[in-house]
C-alpha cells in the first residue's frame, strides 16, 4: 500500500523537477551564464553583470527558446537515459552527450535556440563556452530526476 | 464631462478660497534639512552641466529667444521648504532674478513683479533622477482685481527647466484649466495692427523693464492653448510707457499714468501644492502627466502612412515557394509577398508609445571638425549598429529576393530603403517611409525573409534644437504587437516591448558615450514608455475623445 501511494507522488516529483528545469532553471542559468560569457569575452563592451539584461534574456529564453531546448536536448537526453545504457555511462560521458545535444540544437536551429541570444552571424566560440557552462550546471540537475525514476522502477521490479 | 468640470471647478474654488495658503508662492511646509541638502547637491551638479545663458536682457537674438531666460537667477536656499505633494516630497525654493521685470496681460492695466511670480521646485522623479522646474505664475487682471479669496485663480502658469526650456503650461480661466501647447513664442510688440497669433486661443503677456521711475516695454510672450495660429486684428497700441515712479516694492501694481499699490505683495498665485493638486485632481487619464506636446506628436506618428510607391515596393518583395505535397506529385507553388504592416490591423489591444532622448549640449568633434546636428544624425543613421546594442537588434540593408537596398540606405536620401533587423527570437524588417536631413521614419513591414515584424507601427529618429543652444536627439515610436504570438509573449514575459525598451535605452547611452568620447557633451534625456489601450488612443485620434483622455497635461484641449 505504501509503495502504491508513494509511486505516483514520486512520479509527480520527477515531472515537477523536470518542469522546474525547463521553465525556471534553464532560462535563469542561460541568461546568467550568457552574461558571464559576455564579460569573460568582454563582448559588446560588457565588463560587469547587468541584472536587467539577465532578466530580459531569461524571459526571452523562456518564451522563444524553451521549446527547442525541450525538443532537442531535454527530451532526447531523458529518453536516452531511460531507454539506453546512458545511465550506466560515467558522468563525464553523460555530460558530453548533453553538450553534443546542445551543440546540435544550435546547428539545426540557429534562429530558434539560445544561440540566437548572441544575435550575430558569428557567435562562436562564445556559444561553445555557454554550452559548456550550461552542461556543467544543468546536466547534473537533469540527471537527478532521471536517476530517481530509474531507482523507482528498479525498486518496483524488486517488489 | 460636465460633471467632472463642475467638480474640478468646485475643487479650484476651495483651493483658492484658502487665502492664507494662496498668498505664499512658497508653501509653508516642515523643513527637511537632509532633503533640501540632497536637492541642493543635485541642483549644483545639474548646474555644472548646464550652459548658462548670458545675463543680459538688452538683446533678443532670435524671435524665440526669451529675454527672461537670460536673467541670472539667485536661489534662496535659506528659504527652501519641503512639501509633501502627490508626486512625493518636493523642495520649493524662492528665486530672485538679477533684474526685476514686470508682466502685464495685454489689454489689462495691472502689472506685477517677476520676483513674486517665480519659484523653483525640485523633486525626485519616479525614474530616480532629480527634476528641477522653474514655475512662473502670471495672474491676470480679473484675478488681481477681484475679491481676494473669493474667486478661483485665473492667469497662466508656465513650468520650465532651469534654462527656460518649456516643460508644460496651463491657462486658468473661468474656473477651467487649459494646457498651453509647446514652447511659448516671444515676439516684439507689433508695430502694425496685424496679429500673429489667434487672439481667441492665445494669451499675450507684455514684459516691462523698470528703473529710474520709468518702465519700458521689452517684449511679449504669447501662450496658446491648442497650438493654433491664425490671423486677427490687435487693437492694442504698442509701446506703453508707464509714467510715475516705481517705489521699489515687489509686486507693486502699475497703471497707465501712475502707481497703484506697491509695497507688499497682493499677487495670490496658486501654491505648488495647489497646482499639483489641481493637476492630480483630474480623475482619469491614461498616461498620467505625459507632456501634451509629446502626446500630439505620438498621435501624428501613429497616423503616419507609407506612400503608395513604398507599399508597392514592399508588395513586390516576393518569395516563390514550391511544394510537392499533392498526391500526384505535381508541384504547387505559392508566393509569399511583403506587406506594410498597418497599426490599425495589429493584434494587441495595447499600443506602445515611447520616447527616448539624449541632450547634446556640445556636438562631437570628428577629425578636428565639430559636427552639425544633421551630420550627427546622419552618422547615427549610417552607422546605426554602433549606436545600439547589437545583441538586441542588428540593422542591415535589405538584400534578399532580388531587392538590394544597400546603396539606397547609405545614400544621402534613403527614402524607401528596406532595412532588415535581426532580433533574437523574432526578426523583422522596416521601410524608411520618410526622410529629411533632420529626421527619418521607419515603418514596419512583413517580408519573406524575416516574416512579420514583431510590431506594427512607425518609429521616428530626429533631433530638435533647444532654446539654450543644445540639441535633443531622440527616437519616438508608436506601435502595436503584430500577432497573437507576440501578444502572448508580451502578456507572459513582457517581451517584445521590454526588449525594445532595452534596445532604445542602449541607443541613448551609446549616443551619449559617442558624443562624450569625441570632445562633445551629452547626457541621457527624458524617457517615456507608455502602453495605453489602443481603442482609447484611436478614439482620441478620431476626435471622439478629448486629448485630456490621454494626459493630465492636456486638460480640456
Amino acid at each position: 500500500m505504501k509503495a502504491m501511494v508513494s509511486q505516483p507522488i514520486r512520479k509527480a516529483g520527477e515531472i515537477t523537477w523536470l518542469l522546474l528545469i525547463l521553465l525556471v532553471l534553464f532560462p535563469a542559468f542561460t541568461a546568467f551564464l550568457w552574461q558571464v560569457v559576455q564579460v569573460l569575452f568582454n563582448a559588446d563592451g560588457a565588463d560587469k553583470l547587468n541584472l536587467e539584461r539577465i532578466d530580459l534574456n531569461a524571459r526571452m529564453t523562456l518564451f522563444y527558446f524553451g521549446w527547442s531546448f525541450f525538443l532537442f536536448v531535454l527530451l532526447p537526453y531523458s529518453l536516452a537515459y531511460r531507454y539506453t545504457r546512458v545511465n550506466n555511462w560515467p558522468v563525464f560521458f553523460q555530460l558530453l552527450l548533453f553538450y553534443m545535444l546542445l551543440l546540435l540544437m544550435g546547428i539545426l536551429l540557429p534562429y530558434a535556440s539560445i544561440i540566437d541570444l548572441y544575435n550575430t552571424v558569428d557567435p562562436y566560440p562564445r556559444v561553445l563556452v555557454l554550452y559548456l557552462l550550461l552542461t556543467l550546471t544543468l546536466g547534473p540537475l537533469v540527471n537527478i530526476p532521471l536517476r530517481w525514476r530509474l531507482r523507482r522502477q528498479s525498486n518496483s521490479q524488486q517488489v | 464631462m460636465k460633471t467632472l468640470k463642475t467638480i474640478l471647478l468646485a475643487v479650484l474654488v476651495l483651493l483658492f478660497a484658502c487665502a492664507k495658503e494662496a498668498e505664499n508662492i512658497v508653501p509653508n511646509g516642515a523643513p527637511d534639512v537632509l532633503l533640501v541638502q540632497t536637492a541642493k547637491q543635485n541642483f549644483d551638479e545639474m548646474l555644472l552641466n548646464w550652459k548658462q545663458l548670458p545675463d543680459t536682457v538688452s538683446q533678443m537674438s532670435t524671435s524665440n529667444d526669451n529675454p527672461r531666460h537670460h536673467l541670472a537667477k539667485a536661489v534662496d536656499w535659506q528659504k527652501a521648504e519641503v512639501k509633501q505633494l502627490t508626486i512625493g516630497e518636493a523642495v520649493v525654493v524662492p528665486l530672485k532674478y538679477s533684474k526685476e521685470l514686470f508682466a502685464k496681460f495685454r489689454g489689462s492695466n495691472t502689472t506685477f513683479a517677476l520676483n513674486n511670480a517665480a519659484y523653483m521646485m525640485l523633486y525626485k522623479h519616479k525614474s530616480g533622477e532629480w527634476r528641477t522646474e522653474v514655475i512662473t505664475v502670471v495672474a491676470d487682471e480679473d484675478f488681481l482685481n477681484g475679491a481676494k479669496g473669493k474667486q478661483p485663480f485665473s492667469g497662466i502658469v508656465v513650468v520650465e527647466d532651469w534654462n527656460g526650456k518649456f516643460i508644460r503650461g496651463f491657462k486658468y480661466s473661468g474656473g477651467r484649466i487649459f494646457s498651453l501647447s509647446g514652447p511659448r513664442q516671444v515676439v516684439e510688440q507689433p508695430t502694425t495692427q496685424v496679429q500673429l497669433y489667434d487672439p481667441g486661443s492665445c494669451t499675450y503677456v507684455d514684459w516691462y523693464s523698470c528703473g529710474g521711475g520709468e518702465c519700458h516695454y521689452m517684449y511679449t510672450e504669447v501662450s496658446c492653448t491648442g497650438g493654433g495660429a491664425g490671423g486677427g486684428d490687435d487693437g492694442n497700441p504698442g509701446g506703453i510707457d508707464y509714467g510715475g515712479p516705481y517705489d521699489g516694492g515687489t509686486g507693486g501694481s502699475y497703471n497707465d499714468g501712475g502707481v497703484s499699490g506697491g509695497g507688499s505683495s497682493y499677487l495670490t498665485p496658486p501654491s505648488t501644492d495647489a497646482l499639483n493638486s489641481q493637476i492630480q485632481s483630474k480623475p482619469f487619464s491614461l498616461l498620467g502627466d505625459v507632456p501634451c506636446d509629446l502626446i500630439t506628436k505620438w498621435l501624428n506618428l501613429a497616423a503616419h502612412q507609407t506612400t503608395a510607391a513604398q507599399k508597392q515596393k514592399v508588395n513586390n518583395i516576393i518569395a516563390k515557394v514550391i511544394v510537392m505535397s499533392n498526391p500526384y506529385g505535381m508541384p504547387i507553388s505559392y508566393s509569399y509577398a511583403g506587406q506594410v504592416l498597418d497599426i490599425n490591423n495589429a493584434y494587441s489591444t495595447v499600443v506602445n508609445m515611447d520616447y527616448f532622448s539624449v541632450n547634446v549640449t556640445k556636438l562631437p568633434v570628428i577629425n578636428g571638425q565639430q559636427l552639425t546636428p544633421q551630420q550627427l544624425l546622419d552618422r547615427i543613421r549610417r552607422d546605426i549598429n554602433s549606436f545600439v546594442d547589437v545583441s538586441l537588434s542588428e540593422f542591415t540593408p535589405y538584400n534578399h529576393y532580388g531587392v538590394d537596398d544597400t546603396g539606397l540606405w547609405y545614400s544621402s536620401n534613403p527614402t524607401g530603403a528596406v532595412v532588415s533587423i535581426a532580433i533574437p527570437g523574432n526578426s523583422g524588417s522596416v521601410i524608411t517611409s520618410s526622410y529629411s536631413p533632420n529626421s527619418w521614419t521607419f515603418s514596419t513591414i512583413r517580408d519573406p525573409f524575416n516574416g512579420n515584424h514583431p510590431v506594427s507601427g512607425n518609429r521616428e529618429f530626429s533631433y530638435v534644437a533647444n532654446a539654450d543652444g543644445s540639441y535633443t536627439f531622440y527616437t519616438r515610436g508608436v506601435d502595436r504587437l503584430t500577432d497573437m504570438w507576440g501578444t502572448l509573449a508580451q502578456n507572459t514575459t513582457g517581451i517584445p516591448f521590454n526588449k525594445a525598451d532595452a534596445l532604445w535605452t542602449s541607443f541613448q547611452t551609446k549616443i551619449e558615450s559617442y558624443v562624450n568620447h569625441n570632445s562633445g557633451s551629452a547626457r541621457v534625456g527624458e524617457t517615456y514608455k507608455e502602453r495605453p489601450d489602443w481603442a482609447k488612443v484611436k478614439e482620441v485620434m478620431e476626435g471622439k475623445l478629448p486629448l485630456s483622455t490621454l494626459s493630465k497635461n492636456c486638460l480640456w484641449d
